[in-house]
């Protein structure tokens, strides 16, 4: 009796199956490499530069156009975008002003609250309700905040948010550094330079990472929702 | 619709015959697009944004800039260096010979300064060229609010 189990037709078979399992093996390895490898990808962003390594906020010793102190942990528990501006500017600020508020929109169409924050660099001339009216005609819930010039410069200085003003006085062209009071003799106007990026701050209170001057709030919010 | 002299009045043929004259006089340059963007209440100041068309063969300079609204106008930059926003006036400026000038939020633009009365929607403001050939030309730019 010749064994069944032997014949080249079963024989040859059989190694179709084995092969067969084989690259069904390698093929499920591959994709889960291939998945773990999509998984690691990393995180694309457009407009959203991040640090290695989040810094956590210093106390906040500013205020509220209404008046009301702002501390560091207003910043808990929502994503905020800082911007640093002021209200006299006719160009920059309206320009990013309004995309931060279209941000705010698109953001609440998915029913989630960011927290958008222009901090002053003019308290002088930013007094407090010309800023709440200022940021209201952005976006009633944007939130202007103010104080004195030494809080706002160490509030800028932690985000490395540069700026100055400058002031024509007796002819001479005069330089004030942030944190330096206006002196009535500068009138009102003079010239302020401010930066220009968008500071993020993550719902633990951690500066997070900044955008420069994004496309529009579309591409800045597309970036965010990665994030959160 | 006049077709044909003998149907038209001679008026009417004659407002045609100014309108085209005074456009070909005056029309250094073709404004393309022109606004001026609403500012939040309280603003003394308002940003006019124009784009600039030379048809001409030689350039045509702008060397100063008057509007009815307001006591100041200005030629100003934008300029971003280092992540900081600074203002550079511009003494005039220059639309090259069958060149274009696009000003923009960010960019180049006019400074509308010492408003009398505050902007609104749907006003105009009357903005005056004084070009560098001694002509002016008058345009009519409307304010608009940012569309929703």
């Amino acid at each position: 009796m010749t064994n069944k189990l032997l014949t080249p037709l079963f024989v040859s078979r059989f190694l179709l199956v084995i092969i067969a399992v084989v690259f069904m093996l390698i093929g499920a390895v591959s994709a889960k490499k291939l998945y773990a490898a999509f998984a690691e990808k990393p995180l694309s962003l457009n407009s959203l530069q991040l640090f290695p390594t989040p810094k956590a906020l210093p106390p906040v010793m500013l205020r509220t156009a209404d008046g009301e102190a702002f501390v560091r942990e207003k910043f808990l528990g929502h994503w905020s975008l800082v911007f640093f501006g002021f209200t006299s500017c006719p160009d920059f600020c309206p320009m990013e002003l309004h995309k931060l508020g279209q941000l705010i929109k698109l953001a609440q169409a998915q029913g989630i609250h960011p927290q958008v924050i222009f901090v002053s660099v003019d308290p002088e001339r930013d007094v407090p309700t010309q800023l709440a009216r200022y940021v209201e005609f952005f976006h009633p819930q944007i939130i202007g905040l103010r104080g004195d010039n030494p809080a706002i410069a160490n509030f800028a200085r932690f985000f490395g948010a540069a700026y100055e003003r400058t002031a024509i006085i007796d002819n001479k062209v005069m330089n004030f550094p942030a944190g330096v009071a206006m002196p009535d003799v500068a009138g009102n106007q003079y010239q302020v330079n401010h930066s220009t990026r968008i500071f993020l701050v993550d719902p633990q209170g951690r500066y997070v990472g900044s955008a420069a001057t994004p496309e529009s709030a579309e591409v800045l919010w597309d970036d965010l929702q990665k994030l959160l | 619709m006049c077709i044909g002299i003998s149907k038209c009045s001679w008026t009417k043929l004659f407002a045609v015959f100014t309108l085209t004259f005074s456009a070909t006089a005056f029309a250094e340059v073709k404004i393309e697009k022109a606004w001026v963007q609403l500012a939040p209440p309280g603003a003394k100041s308002y940003a006019a944004y124009l784009h600039l068309q030379n048809p001409g063969d030689v350039p045509v300079i702008i060397q100063s800039l008057s509007a009815d609204c307001c006591q100041q106008v200005m030629l100003h930059r934008t300029r971003v260096k280092n992540n900081k926003a600074t203002m550079e006036h511009l003494e005039e400026l220059a639309i090259p010979a069958q060149g274009k000038v696009v000003m923009k939020p960010g960019g180049l633009h006019i400074m509308l300064m010492k408003a009398a009365m505050p902007l609104k929607v749907d006003d105009n403001v009357e903005l005056n060229l004084h070009l560098a050939s001694g002509e002016q030309q008058t345009i009519s730019v409307p304010v608009i609010g940012y569309d929703e």
